[in-house]
């Protein structure tokens, strides 16, 4: 059939079942049934995979068109007229289902998947309980061989899903068929359990997965869920699904909706809960930043909620021991000493750390319990270890120092330039997007990396910085896009100024200069200038490579120059596009919890701000100085100027740099008080623990990289007698004689939104009703913002500053030969309270590894496996050594989740003069062996390569 | 009697007696159980009182964290002492759920062999015989043949679990059939006998004989008869029969008076 022409705007028009349809031209026909509410049964679609043709069930009549056409694969014409439920259709229909029903195990009563499953939801639909063709049937093995997948094989009807899902989405490609005609079955190169392949673990193959062949281990095999399987089972006796069974049993809410809990993705949870635990976890299919994709810690690490470690008591420290006590007692406590301490010191000498893990309601309380009722201007949270150079070098350049595009248009990108970011470990999800873009539509990627990450599998060019000259690798592109006329002219003179002064700055940056400092050839830094300028659309990716240097405020300023110099900015697919590690980090800086601004990043020092805020906070003035940092209130708490501290939802004596240091000052202090959901290490030194609710224990909101404002939701009561952040807070400020009348959820966000312009528009009922909204959003009509300066630039023309390479603080000699560099690795999340305390995760990742090059290690003798000891100026700490290609000569890398050898007991306190980030990413560090491993090969997977993919 | 059953769910609402009633109701053809919190509710109209049974007690279970106050059930005999005996594993409260009894046909007795079909209270009178219990042909063979027959029936099983994932009764978190040492593991069929014969000895104190289990299996191995033949033996020996009262413990479920540990220190 051929196509006429459309009517000029895109749109063709067919019938459908005798229903006129409209659809935009290149659609396939399943895709305008869909969005016409035509239903065509599939089995082997997914909308987030290229169509696959393969189970026959979309089948349907077209006219004019010889036998029939698989709705799925088939793109629908102008003028096209499609019947998807003839007679001819539905024959041929059920028996494609008959066949596939063959070799099916249809005891569905017993089936994990009863009640999700697809097969069994056609099989009811055309009344198949036993097919009438009757053959040889598979007998496979059931897999168990991780802690995370089952493979049952005996269920899978070949639909490929799995292998599709594993190479187009995630891009990994563990699954294809092996074995050919009946004997093809998915499987694993040479059936290799899973561990020892490329796997890691996101787990997407069972949420495509129609039938039980593939199951999730921890939520089907931990306990037995009874009520769950009874209800699956009468799902088998009933013929619905499990949503429509719980709905018929009256408990339509068993499946929460909230937004997860680890990095800065956002990605959307639906926890499903029975007798107050959480049984289940999925995702929404194209919902939210992840889409239905989530990765091994958002799908697999939920099992902290229900640990047996929770605190569930408030905690006193009496006669250097911890005593139970009552919230009444810990609360009068609390309040006397910090009384105490204000009348005493005055208000400085309080501080108070907010977290990037608490919502947003949960940090704009607390800002206001700091300002306002204790009246110290000390706040600040772990955002001072991450992205303050991102705030501060942004908010110069562009005047908003956020994530300037969203996740969603990162896919759009022609070019893209990952520099300072392990993308596929540590924001596993807008990975996905940049390999969406790489097989989709060819986009080059540029890894700017020490490491050989999994990005550089990905990539068009792999530049290998030495660690802490980034800007004067970004230096030398720039010097190469204005040498070569690269630069976007229109650009640079309508929407930017000073930028005689950067081409002169950058002019001294030849190539050859840049490959010098910077150990990268010259030859290609100047085709990566070139990749980078020519693209249509170029993005900017960058992590804590970038920020966590004495220089992270240059560094980031550069990378804007780079991004104006060629006019990537307010378009899709462009940007400068800082990835936040934690769920809230960017919710917290936005409600104010940093020393030197309120909600929205209204200053503390400009007296209007200041007078609103004290007005609606109903008190006479507000300290109208700029506070101490995370950094700074350590050194003070050592000089005896802060002598209490209020620490919620954080751990600086694993995250922060130079722990012993951190211990001497937390040591020092008259009164800490912290409040958290586990006994962390900072908690240990506590004089008062307060026990907090989880993220799945209360409601509020998290705002995650891309400035998207998401709902947090209540899914199960906290354990014993741990209550939310918010109540405490709350609690505290009342018994210190100020009234919050603001204390559920929803009243603190209307009282925050009303108070803060780039929320103002924000509403529960907006979020609620299922709304994307990134800020700014200034009023109640307005859709949000998901592009930034897309007219002109927040502080209007955006700023050239030139920056010149600094080296790093400390730079490796004689006794400390190395440079050693922290990180985080895919399993594993942040100071590891939660992860580990995930079974399926520790089995897999069980203790910290130092990553050290093969020449390095041949030099010194030590073998993978081997147990050695890293020493830097600060301390040591020994740890199994994990010899790899991945690393460059010269360079060690550790990751800081691990408390029994916390890479943070390494690194230096010398902090950047901009942003007081201290710098995680240099050290100078030595190795030496302390004890040869006793097989050979140590731990792990034989060999320090490891998985090729996952705990790179 | 559909009337009635449809009256006495409006009345235990409208009277307050019940927050909300429970009850299997028969949607475009299909039979699927309805919670409804309001005596307007249409769905009470298409309340179901054929011979298809579900285990309500279980339902029940699921249901009642979401109700406010009591949760009525419209069920069966088998039912009510399906929810004594949850009671007594302490998976429902008693106080907060309420029977709407309804007696069984006579054919469904007759099917189920069944010597209780009519509950106390029922919500509508009928005149419905206990009836004759069914054949257990095992019961006559002597110990090789009784052997070979169970063996028989076992090497059928494809260890789907549906026996106990249907079972109302069978709640435990650590179930022993998953036990690599006790059954094996992933095999099937599984190391039989041990299989069945850790499920009849571990129903033997709380199977009312709902018969849901053999309704579920896909083998067709006939498991009413051989947990009604363990749970014979446990009446014989122990003079216990679970679910007739929410009272009565199982021997099981406790030590006895007499015993004293302290002679075996």
């Amino acid at each position: 059939m051929s196509g006429k022409s459309d009517k000029g705007d895109g749109m063709i028009d067919l019938i459908i079942d005798d229903r006129e349809c409209r659809a935009p031209r290149g659609s396939t026909i399943l895709e305008v049934c869909r969005a016409h509410g035509i239903d065509v049964p599939t089995l082997c679609y997914d909308e987030r995979l290229a169509p696959y043709g393969g189970c026959r069930l979309c089948l349907v009549e077209v006219e004019g068109a010889r036998g029939l056409l698989p709705a799925c694969t088939t793109e629908a014409e102008e003028g096209m007229v499609v019947r998807t439920s003839t007679e001819q259709v539905e024959s041929a229909r059920r028996t494609s289902l008959e066949l596939l029903v063959s070799d099916h195990p249809m005891a569905c009563t017993g089936c994990s998947k009863s009640g999700n499953c697809e097969l069994q939801r056609l099989a009811k639909r055309y009344g198949i309980e036993e097919s009438r063709y009757k053959g040889e049937k598979h007998e496979y093995p059931v897999l168990r061989d991780n802690p995370f997948i089952l493979r049952d094989y005996n269920k899978c009807i070949l639909c490929a899903r799995c292998i599709r899902i594993c190479r187009e989405v995630q891009g990994v490609g563990v699954y294809d068929f092996v074995n050919r005609g009946f004997a093809a079955v998915p499987g694993t190169p040479y059936d290799r359990p899973m561990v020892e392949t490329p796997c890691e673990f996101c787990g997407q193959c069972i949420s495509t997965c129609p039938t039980g062949a593939l199951t999730a281990r921890p939520f089907e095999e931990r306990e037995r869920v009874w009520k769950r399987e009874m209800a699956r089972s009468a799902c088998a006796h009933f013929g619905v699904s499990l949503d429509e069974m719980m709905e018929a049993l009256g408990v339509e809410g068993w499946k929460v909706r909230t937004t997860c809990p680890y990095c800065g993705c956002g990605c959307q949870l639906d926890l499903s809960v029975l007798d107050n635990r959480v049984v289940e976890v999925s995702s929404p299919v194209m919902v939210g930043p992840g889409q239905g994709n989530l990765c091994i810690k958002g799908r697999f690490g939920q099992d902290f909620i229900a640990s047996s470690d929770r605190l569930t008591t408030p905690l006193i420290r009496r006669d250097g021991e911890f005593v139970e006590a009552s919230w009444e007692e810990a609360i009068e406590h609390v309040t006397t000493r910090l009384r105490e301490i204000r009348d005493r010191s005055g208000p400085d000498a309080l501080a108070v750390l907010a977290s990037a893990r608490i919502t947003n309601e949960e940090n704009y309380m607390l800002q206001k319990f700091a300002r306002a009722v204790l009246g110290t201007r000390n706040i600040d949270h772990c955002a001072r270890l991450c992205h303050a150079p991102s705030v501060a070098g942004l908010a110069q350049t562009f005047g908003s120092g956020a994530m300037t595009n969203s996740i969603d248009d990162l896919e759009e990108a022609d070019a893209v330039l990952i520099i300072g970011s392990n993308t596929t470990e540590t924001h596993p999800i807008i990975a996905l997007r940049l390999k969406k873009a790489v097989m989709e539509h060819d986009c080059k990627i540029i890894v700017a990396d020490a490491r050989r990450i999994r990005m550089c599998y990905f990539a068009d060019k792999w530049l290998r910085q030495r660690p802490g000259t980034d800007v004067a690798l970004i230096n030398g592109m720039m010097n190469v896009i204005i040498e070569e006329g690269l630069f976007d002219r229109e650009f640079i003179e309508s929407r930017t100024e000073g930028f005689e002064d950067l081409k002169k700055a950058v002019a001294e940056y030849t190539p050859e200069r840049a490959a010098e400092i910077t150990g990268v050839d010259a030859d290609l830094i100047r085709e990566a200038a070139r990749t980078f300028a020519t693209a249509e659309r170029a993005a900017i990716v960058y992590a804590m490579g970038i920020t966590q240097h004495t220089t992270g405020t240059d560094n980031v300023i550069a990378l804007a120059d780079l991004a104006m110099l060629t006019g990537n900015i307010g378009r899709e697919g462009t940007g400068v596009n800082p990835l936040r590690g934690q769920n809230n980090v960017q919710g917290a800086c936005d409600m104010g919890a940093l020393p030197n601004v309120f909600s929205g990043y209204q200053s503390v020092t400009d007296p209007e701000a200041s007078r609103k805020f004290a007005r609606a906070w109903g008190v006479e003035s507000l300290p109208q100085q700029v506070g101490l940092t995370v950094t700074e209130m350590m050194d003070a708490a050592l000089r005896g100027e802060v002598k209490g501290m209020y620490i919620v939802g954080e751990n600086p004596m694993m995250s922060d740099p130079d722990i012993r240091h951190v211990e001497e000052a937390l040591r020092s202090l008259d009164l800490l008080v912290v409040q958290d959901i586990f006994m962390t290490e900072t908690a240990r030194l506590a004089d008062v623990v307060l026990p907090a609710a989880s993220y799945a224990e209360k409601e509020g909101t998290f705002t995650n990289t891309d400035r998207r404002v998401q709902r947090v939701r209540k899914a199960v009561e906290p354990p014993g007698d741990a209550r939310s952040d918010l109540r405490i807070i709350a609690d505290i400020a009342e018994a210190l004689g100020y009234s919050m009348p603001a204390r559920e959820a929803e009243e603190v966000f209307r009282e925050m939104a009303s108070l803060t312009p780039s929320y103002a528009g924000i509403t529960y009922e907006r979020l609620d009703a299922g709304e994307t909204i990134h800020w700014p959003c200034p009023e109640e009509g307005h859709p949000g913002t998901p592009i930034l300066h897309k007219e002109k630039f927040t502080r209007g023309k955006g700023a050239f500053i030139p920056v010149e390479y600094k080296p790093p603080a400390e730079e490796p000699d004689d006794r400390y030969p190395l440079v050693m560099t922290t990180g985080r690795v895919l399993e594993q999340y942040h100071t590891g309270t939660m992860t580990r305390r995930v079974p399926g995760i520790n089995e897999i990742d069980p203790a910290n590894r130092v990553w050290i090059s093969r020449e390095d290690a041949e030099a010194m003798g030590i073998s993978d496996g081997d147990l050695v000891r890293v020493s830097t100026r600060r301390g040591d700490i020994e740890a199994e050594a994990r010899v790899t290609r991945k690393m460059p000569g010269g360079l060690i890398f550790i990751p800081f989740h691990y408390s029994e050898s916390p890479a943070n007991r390494l690194t230096v306190g010398r902090i950047d003069p901009v942003s007081k980030i201290p710098e995680f990413k240099v050290a100078a560090a030595a190795v030496s062996l302390v004890r040869k491993s006793a097989g050979g090969n140590g731990s792990g997977n034989g060999s320090g390569e490891g998985r090729p993919g996952g705990g790179e | 009697m559909k009337e009635k059953v449809a009256g006495a769910i409006r009345q235990a609402l409208e009277s307050g007696r019940a927050g909300a009633v429970l009850f299997l109701a028969e949607e475009e053809g299909k039979l699927i159980p309805r919670l409804v919190r309001d005596a307007g509710d249409p769905a009470i109209e298409r309340a179901y009182v054929g011979d298809k049974r579900f285990p309500a007690s279980a339902f029940a279970a699921i249901s009642l964290p979401a109700v406010d106050g009591v949760l009525a059930v419209v069920g069966r005999e088998c039912d009510r002492r399906m929810m004594n005996e949850l009671a007594k594993l302490n998976h429902l409260d008693l106080e907060r759920v309420l029977l709407l009894g309804i007696p069984c046909s006579q054919e469904l007795a007759d099917a189920c062999g069944c010597d209780h079909p009519v509950p106390p209270e029922p919500v509508a009178e009928a005149e419905v015989r206990p009836a004759e219990a069914l054949d257990a042909p095992s019961r006559s063979m002597d110990i090789p043949e009784r052997l070979a027959y169970w063996m028989d029936h076992f090497s059928r099983c494809i260890r789907c679990y549906g026996c106990r994932n249907s079972c109302p009764l069978c709640v435990c978190k650590d179930c022993a059939l998953e036990r690599e040492e006790l059954a094996g593991k992933d095999c099937f069929p599984p190391d039989i006998p041990v299989f069945h014969i850790i499920r009849a000895l571990d129903m033997a104190d709380r199977c009312i004989d709902c018969g849901i289990c053999e309704l579920s299996c896909p083998a067709d191995i006939p498991l009413r008869e051989l947990y009604r033949e363990v749970r014979g033996l446990f009446k014989e020996h122990f003079g216990y029969e679970p679910g007739i009262s929410a009272e009565d413990r199982s021997p099981l479920s406790f030590l006895g008076e007499a015993a004293d540990l302290g002679a075996h220190e």
